[in-house]
Parts: C-alpha cells; sequence; structure tokens
C-alpha cells in the first residue's frame, strides 16, 4: 500500500484511474517497440561505424604525418603560397532521415577538380602524398560524420525512451493498479457498512 | 525524408596538420587556444551551413566538456580524428561510449 496515489476513494477517482491504466498500458506498448525498433537500427550501424572509424584513423594518421613532415620542411611563407588557392571542391548535400521519430542526418558527397593547384617544383613530395592520403579518405570521414552521428543521436534516444519504459512499467502503472486495488476494497468496504447498518435498521423496526 | 540542401565542412586543429585540408576544398580553421577553439566550434555550430565538424583528436581531448555540453542536433555532426601524433583512442573510447548509454554494456569490446 506504500506505493498508492493520494486519492480520494470514489467511484469517480475509480473510474478516471482505470482509463488511465489503460493510456499508460499502450503507451508502454508502443514505447516498448520504439525502442525495440531504435535498438535494430542502432546495431545495423554502430558496428559499420567501428570499423569505419579505424579505418579513417588509420589512414589518416598516416597523412597527418607525411603532411608534418612537409611542413617542417618548408618556409611558412611557401606553404601558404602553394596552397592559397584551392582548386577542388567538395559538394555535401545533407538531408535528414527519420527514424521512429529521430532526425538522423544522410549526407551524399562529390568531389570536383583536382587538389593539385600548387608548384610541384618548390614543393616537397610529402605534401603530394599526404594531400592524396587526405582526398582519399575524406570519402570515408564523410560516411563516419554521418553514421557516427546518427549513433549518437540514437543512443541518447534509446536511453531516453528506455527510462520512460521503466517508468511506466516499475513506477506509474503498478502504482495505478495499487490504488485501483485500494479504492475497490474501500468502496466494498462501505457497501458492506451500509448493509449491516440497513439490516441492523430492519431489525430495530421489526422489534417495534 | 526532407528536402537536401548544400552544406560546408570544417576541420578544426593546429594549423600544421590541417592546412592541407585547405586544398581540398574544406574549411581548415586553425586554432592555438582553448577559448579559441570553444569560440570557433560555436560560431560553425550556430551558423547552421556546416554539414560536419571534424576535429583532431588532441583538440577534442582539449574542450571535452564544452563538446559534451552542445545541444544534440541532426546537424552539424562534430567528429574527431586522429591528429599528426596519431590517434589517442578518443575516437574509439566515444564510440565505446555511445553502445554503453544504448545498450547499457560494452558489447563491441566481446570481439
Amino acid at each position: 500500500m506504500a506505493n498508492k496515489l493520494n486519492l480520494n476513494p470514489t467511484r469517480q477517482e475509480l473510474l478516471k484511474l482505470k482509463v488511465k491504466l489503460k493510456t499508460a498500458k499502450r503507451g508502454h506498448k508502443l514505447l516498448k517497440d520504439k525502442r525495440d525498433g531504435l535498438m535494430k537500427h542502432f546495431m545495423s550501424i554502430i558496428r559499420e561505424a567501428k570499423d569505419l572509424r579505424e579505418k579513417v584513423e588509420q589512414l589518416l594518421g598516416q597523412g597527418f604525418f607525411s603532411f608534418v613532415f612537409f611542413s617542417a620542411k618548408m618556409r611558412r611563407s611557401v606553404i601558404e603560397e602553394a596552397l592559397l588557392v584551392p582548386s577542388q571542391k567538395v559538394s555535401l548535400v545533407a538531408t535528414t532521415k527519420n527514424v521512429m521519430g529521430t532526425e538522423v542526418p544522410q549526407f551524399s558527397y562529390r568531389q570536383e577538380g583536382n587538389f593539385l593547384c600548387y608548384d610541384l617544383a618548390t614543393t616537397s613530395t610529402s605534401l603530394d602524398r599526404s594531400l592524396q592520403v587526405f582526398s582519399k579518405t575524406l570519402q570515408d570521414m564523410v560516411k563516419l560524420a554521418e553514421v557516427e552521428h546518427s549513433a549518437k543521436l540514437l543512443a541518447s534516444e534509446i536511453e531516453k525512451t528506455r527510462r520512460r519504459v521503466n517508468a511506466l512499467e516499475y513506477v506509474f502503472i503498478p502504482n495505478i493498479e495499487e490504488t485501483i486495488k485500494y479504492i475497490t476494497a474501500k468502496l466494498n468496504e462501505q457497501e458492506r457498512g451500509a448493509l449491516v447498518t440497513l439490516m441492523k435498521v430492519k431489525d430495530i423496526i421489526a422489534q417495534e | 525524408m526532407n528536402q537536401g540542401r548544400e552544406y560546408k565542412i570544417a576541420i578544426i586543429g593546429s594549423r600544421d596538420a590541417i592546412f592541407g585540408f585547405k586544398t581540398l576544398g574544406i574549411d581548415a580553421i586553425d586554432v592555438d587556444s582553448e577559448e579559441k577553439a570553444k569560440e570557433e566550434v560555436k560560431r560553425i555550430y550556430d551558423s547552421g551551413s556546416y554539414a560536419s565538424i571534424f576535429i583532431t583528436e588532441n583538440w577534442v581531448d582539449k574542450i571535452k566538456t564544452f563538446l559534451d555540453e552542445l545541444p544534440p542536433r541532426a546537424l552539424p555532426a562534430i567528429v574527431a580524428v586522429p591528429s599528426q601524433h596519431g590517434s589517442t583512442g578518443a575516437g574509439l573510447r566515444g564510440i565505446r561510449k555511445i553502445v554503453e548509454q544504448a545498450v547499457g554494456s560494452d558489447i563491441l569490446g566481446e570481439k
């Protein structure tokens, strides 16, 4: 009885509670389905995210490594001059997809032009090498951004939904059920009391 | 699915590391202090014209609490990439954290 709601034991409250219980049960089922759906989607992308990340980390590490070598070898003014005007363009079109009420991004990405826009005679070959790596990795990086960010958004949504499911399942619904039981018992008790009084009154009248 | 629109990509990190990305048509933003990094992230995050922000891991570690406090939105996606010092494992740790948040335990580690 510790968890029952603080309500007057009347028939009206009982009816209200019954409606509430029905809604809560329905909501619980729906939220459970939502959680399962989100989880399914999450599972399908999280492994992809992990593999992509490992790949990008390996490639990019090399790329940065040779780029740092390049920038250490060259004078800053030369670097700036060489890389001043980018000749390659990237276009990224982003849309959002709705997964069980959660918006997740979807990128489609295109590279245009060539990154070779600098003087090959004055720059070191480390630059070519690192830019090649960067250019190649960029596709994966964009994909990684999409997948990992989706996973992140889904994870927070899953957590929220799970909390709601648990709150309904272990707190809200039991509380209502308990209260319904309490009110029913109380009403029955009242009825019995009224009956006994009635019988007593009838007895007294019959004796007279 | 909503109507798509074109976005830009940004990369944030130390000057020496990220300068090369400029030639690929990405906005390379070099930062040299935590305040600057936070400022730039905030600016990009609020501008709404970027789809994803790559930040090198050494800077992610420095402004971690700041990044965690940003409100979650569909765009832009903030992603850690390894720096010139190689991977510090911050990215994979991030994925682990996501899995733990969603599933309740780290299921990727079993492999």
